[in-house]
């Protein structure tokens, strides 16, 4: 599932997030609502562009299958993006502060 | 009086008892803390609970002790990112938010330089982006000063500095005149990252053939072929000599060897030989007239 989308330390992140939700009993559902997107750097050398997301999602905790809270959330989102064989992967993505 | 204080005293207890046992934890702590800092929450209320600490980078599921402080070591929680903290008791579910934040000391440096090869005396011809990171793989926000410096054999460095906007700073430099092996270098804050860059000849900057006789044949050969900076061309590099003679026109595509490039054509009375390699074109020589 991660894998036509991410790659190196965004892929390894979210694969161990996952892999730790299923150990301990629980699982998170992010939903997003919004998105607005800036560029904000183009390497020159054409290989990477980095984004900011400023993104509205709902997050549902879930405690095996008891919905534990649902939050709406304004998060920024700084993504690094690098080519892949026919498309950009994402290499980087990383919550700052509004 | 004191059955009416007894009575009291008995409903007071009747309101407190349910109350212990009941009463929810509610939680609070920092707003934000330093990728892989210590850090503390409080959990008010009584009895027992779990927090959980859920973001897209790392989740945590731990059972407290409610009333009492939840203390985190250092390296507990250390990827930068949202993280949404519940506190989950038998009476009620409290969330308060977190910003685990990079921390300001660079580790690594992700450093994209291009080309790897490239001519020489080629104004802003070498690019340097670099991403800064910290110890945990976070990319380093805050602002920080990167140098870049780029140094050849033959002339003095080139240097720059360059402040990261959200992580990432760039540059651009020139290559140097004469050919070599340069080593750009990014540092930032004493953690340093290192490219080796090829500088090569550009195109040859002027061409000349002489010309003697060899049998039937005429032996045609060029001087030494230098680019513009007096660089020796790189063996290889093809050299184009042309013969026309009677509306007849032929060529022949000569690697430069040695530093030169030679060939034998027919000897025809009344030949024009040419020379180019790329778009440089040589002197023209015209056989036996």
């Amino acid at each position: 599932m991660l894998d036509p989308f991410f790659v190196g330390t965004a892929r390894d992140k979210l694969a161990a997030t996952i892999q730790q939700q299923r150990t301990l009993g629980f699982r998170t559902s992010y939903n997003d609502l919004s998105h607005d997107i800036q560029i904000v750097f183009y390497s020159p050398e054409g290989l990477s562009i980095q984004l900011i997301d400023n993104v509205e999602y709902d997050e549902e905790v879930f405690d095996h299958d008891k919905l534990l809270t649902k939050q709406r959330v304004h998060g920024r989102y700084i993504a690094i993006l690098t080519p892949a064989e026919a498309r950009w992967r994402v290499r980087l993505f990383q919550g700052a502060p509004q | 009086m004191s059955s009416r204080l007894a009575v009291l005293l008995s409903g007071a207890l009747v309101a407190l008892v349910p109350l212990a046992h009941s009463q929810s934890g509610r939680i609070s702590g920092p707003k934000t803390i330093a990728a892989g800092s210590s850090f503390s929450l409080q959990s008010s209320g009584s009895g027992t609970g779990i927090l959980y600490i859920v973001g897209p980078g790392q989740v945590v599921r731990k059972d407290v002790q409610l009333g009492s402080a939840i203390n985190f070591p250092a390296g507990m929680l250390y990827n930068a990112d949202h993280y949404l903290i519940i506190l989950a008791s038998n009476e009620s579910i409290e969330s308060i938010s977190l910003d685990v934040l990079p921390s300001d000391k660079p580790a690594t440096l992700s450093f994209l330089a291009k080309p790897s090869r490239l001519p020489v005396n080629l104004e802003n011809g070498i690019t340097g982006a670099v991403y800064v990171f910290d110890a945990y793989q976070n990319l380093v926000t805050m602002s920080l000063p990167v140098s870049f410096s780029l140094s050849n054999p033959s002339s003095p460095a080139q240097t720059r500095t360059v402040s990261t906007h959200n992580g990432a700073a760039w540059t651009e430099m020139n290559s140097a005149a004469k050919e070599g092996a340069a080593k750009f270098i990014a540092n930032a804050n004493g953690i340093s990252s290192e490219r080796v860059i090829q500088q090569v000849p550009g195109d040859p900057c002027s061409l000349r053939i002489s010309a003697h006789p060899s049998g039937q044949n005429i032996a045609l050969q060029t001087d030494p072929i230098k680019d513009c900076n007096g660089n020796a061309v790189p063996d290889g590099t093809i050299v184009t000599f042309t013969e026309s003679y009677d509306g007849i026109q032929s060529t022949v595509d000569v690697p430069v060897k040695r530093g030169v490039a030679q060939v034998e054509l027919p000897a025809r009375r009344g030949a024009k030989i040419s020379v180019a390699s790329g778009i440089v074109m040589g002197n023209e020589i015209r056989w036996g007239s």
